[in-house]
């Protein structure tokens, strides 16, 4: 029997139970279209991993934050528990040492602080080839009579061509200690400046930056007066703490003194306040604006007003709080990209808590890669159940066509030839399905991707014009030569009971 | 001789154990180019005998050797080979697919040997038009008459050009003057060099259409006169059509 006639035959047998092969078959098309959905989606997130976050300045960056006195090691890996005791008691300790480590990082007393002088010693460490703090504040401003509370300041180098490009109006700074501000559209938008036009008709203007410290801890002292003549969020605080006479009159007289600064503030225009001339207006980053930086562009995000670096550096420093507590992190940029993970074991043991973006981007990987195997066994099981239909509807064939076997078998068909037309059948019904299922994925995939698209837009601050699924074409060649497999290994049985079946008994079949 | 078997005998267990002897070691003949009639009863093991000459089953004891084949002895690949070339069927109830048309159950068989589609219908469409059925080569099964139904089944069984035809009861379905014309066929198809070993019930048509007429009681052959060869006129003593 030639492959054309097989071929035939397994298409007549197929075509007699039409309604039947094709509900069978929608096994492997549900088998195939959630198998192809969870490869695309997990694609998709690798390809944007890889295309536009994994690129060799991100690679070379490592983020550096202050040590908090608790030792991160290389996360659960190194967890040895040493001494004499019980293999259980050995595991809780373990366990002890592992939930220490990891809900709280940033538990403890700030023991590595990052100031200038510990910049230094971190462009000293071997193969740093530059390091600058990430500078964010928070200011009260005022311009032109519109007025915002706290907004978030970030400190950027002059020379960035990126931010450069993101300027919708006006120019960048002209020095790294310039006494000048970019402001962000949203910002703006808020003083009710909405059009392009009205808001590049705010450059040139000037901004007062009203320093307001650690507002946490003015928060403290709350605005309302208690009648021990101290502030009632005080009195509060100090419940059951022995305090003398004298330290009261003391601890009250600070505290309403900090309670009226965080009422009142510097009046803008003040000595305290700092003038700056709007220079530009910026947007966010945006797709099209190409490379997205991490580390630094991930932490503007939500800035609303951009200072040079430098004058950024000494505005934080001039508050007291800032000054001790320093740099909220830094950036500290590889020679290499490869070098970026040695960087980060020297800063670790250094006593900062410090993660190269490499180390980031291979954590998410492998959590992308994880959830993908396990949501593709998941699915596999469907393919398994799909497989398990297609063994019960072939018995059922077999069993309906034992006299048609017998006349096969009289005619001169071998064993062989019987096992394999059952079996090209089953391979039909793998083969269809699978296709079918990758082409509603591919369908679906298109308002998948656009409702993914709208989803992060919405509910992320990252523009995205990406695919969230991506159809891999090595998924289009192996899904149905799997699907095909799987298929054709639930025929073998009753392909074989068929090919086994006695051709006498089978002419007697009615 | 062309069709011979030695003491064959075939036993069938039931599934309460017990079991029934089909054949009790039947000494059977047949010569190339001649018409046998088998006549026996029902239950004389008559079918049983055909199917051990076509290979479609082996027997419990015994020789059987067909074309200078010993059937008992060949693997299951080759008796499938065996029935491919060297034998035809005609059943009773035709056998025929009810899902192909009529040029479609004719090609049946060349399908197995790997013959092309075009090949198989050109062939088929020329055997159907030689049994009278070629205004019918694209109807099915459901759409023939008995008659039709039976020209088909013959034409499938000698489409292969096979050196044995076998029919187990060709016109036990049929009227007298359709299985006249069935039977008509089955000689011209003889008078080509055909052996053909028929079984049936009806000893007028036997001793007309058969060379010699072989009878069969209780698996055993209880009658069977000397291969006389394809030159002697059938024994019932008319010509044959």
């Amino acid at each position: 029997m030639n492959a054309a006639g097989l071929v035939s035959m397994a298409f007549e047998g197929l075509l007699r139970k039409k309604g039947r092969n094709v509900l069978t078959a929608l096994g492997i098309v549900i088998a195939i279209l959630s198998l192809t959905l969870v490869i695309s989606a997990g694609e998709g997130m690798n390809t944007f991993l890889e295309t536009e976050l994994r690129q060799e300045e991100n690679m070379r960056q490592v983020a550096v934050n202050p040590g908090f006195g608790v030792d991160m090691g290389d996360f659960f890996e190194d967890v040895t528990v040493e001494g004499e005791m019980s293999e259980e008691k050995r595991l809780r300790i373990k366990r002890a040492i592992m939930n220490r480590r990891r809900p709280h990082p940033r538990a403890g007393r700030k023991t590595k602080v990052i100031d200038d002088e510990a910049l230094e010693s971190i462009a000293k460490v071997p193969h740093v080839a530059s390091v600058r703090p990430l500078v964010m504040d928070r200011f009260d401003v005022t311009c032109e009579g519109r007025s915002s509370k706290a907004v978030l300041s970030f400190g950027l180098l002059p020379d960035s061509e990126r931010y450069r490009r993101r300027l919708i109006a006006g120019s960048y700074f002209s020095g790294d200690a310039a006494l000048e501000v970019v402001v962000h559209e949203y910002l703006l938008y808020t003083w009710n400046v909405t059009s392009d036009e009205d808001q590049a008709g705010w450059v040139g203007k000037y901004l007062d930056l009203i320093p307001i410290g650690g507002t946490a801890l003015l928060d403290m002292f709350g605005t309302q007066l208690g009648d021990g003549g101290m502030p009632v969020d005080v009195e509060k605080l100090l419940r059951g703490v022995e305090l003398t006479a004298e330290e009261k009159a003391v601890l009250a007289k600070i505290a309403v003194k900090v309670m009226n600064r965080r009422t009142s503030g510097p009046p803008a225009g003040s000595d305290s306040a700092l003038r700056l001339k709007i220079v530009g207006v910026i947007r966010d980053h945006e797709m099209k604006d190409g490379f997205f930086n991490i580390l630094e562009d991930g932490n503007a995000m939500s800035a609303d007003i951009y200072l040079p670096l430098g004058l950024a550096r000494t505005t934080y420093k001039a508050s007291r709080f800032n000054s001790n507590a320093g740099y909220t992190r830094a950036i500290a940029s590889a020679d290499a990209s490869g070098n970026a993970q040695q960087i980060q074991k020297e800063l670790q043991k250094q006593g900062y808590i410090a993660v190269s973006v490499g180390a980031m981007l291979d954590q998410m990987d492998t959590v992308i890669t994880g959830l993908t195997i396990f949501q593709s066994f998941m699915t596999g099981i469907i393919l398994v159940v799909a497989g398990l239909g297609i063994m019960t509807t072939m018995i059922t064939s077999v069993v309906e066509r034992t006299r048609e076997i017998g006349i096969w078998k009289a005619v001169g068909a071998s064993n062989r030839q019987v096992l394999a037309v059952f079996l090209t059948e089953s391979a039909f019904i793998g083969i269809f399905g699978s296709v079918i299922g990758l082409a509603i994925a591919r369908i679906l995939m298109i308002p998948g991707n656009a409702l993914g698209r709208m989803i992060i837009e919405n509910e992320t601050s990252m523009p995205f014009s990406g695919d969230v699924a991506i159809l891999p074409l090595w998924v289009i060649g192996i899904a149905p030569v799997f699907a095909t497999a799987i298929a054709i290994a639930a025929a073998l049985y009753p392909a074989f009971r068929g090919a086994r079946i006695d051709p006498v008994a089978a002419l007697r079949n009615e | 001789m062309f069709v011979r078997t030695e003491q064959v005998a075939r036993s069938y267990r039931l599934e309460g154990g017990a079991v029934i002897d089909a054949l009790r070691g039947a000494d059977f003949t047949a010569a190339k180019g001649e018409i046998v009639a088998i006549l026996g009863k029902s239950g004389s093991g008559k079918s049983t005998l055909l199917n051990l000459l076509g290979g479609l089953d082996r027997p419990s004891s015994g020789s059987v050797e067909v074309a200078g084949q010993r059937l008992d002895k060949l693997s299951q690949k080759a008796l499938a080979r065996f029935r491919l070339k060297t034998v035809g069927f005609v059943f009773q109830s035709f056998n025929l697919s009810g899902t192909l048309r009529a040029w479609e159950n004719v090609g049946l068989p060349l399908i197995f040997s790997g013959v092309s589609r075009s090949e198989r219908r050109r062939r088929a469409l020329a055997l159907l038009d030689r049994v009278g059925l070629s205004g019918r080569t694209g109807h099915r099964p459901g759409q023939l008459s008995a008659g039709e139904q039976q020209r088909t089944a013959l034409a499938r069984a000698i489409v292969n050009s096979p050196e044995l035809l076998l029919a187990d009861e060709p016109t036990g379905n049929l009227d007298t003057q359709t299985s006249s014309d069935i039977l008509d066929l089955l000689v011209e198809q003889n008078r080509q060099g055909l052996t053909i070993v028929m079984v049936t019930h009806d000893p007028e048509l036997a001793g007309r259409y058969a060379h010699r007429i072989v009878r069969m009681a209780d698996g055993r052959i209880c009658e069977q006169p000397s291969a006389a060869g394809p030159g002697t006129p059938p024994s019932g003593g008319e010509a044959a059509p």
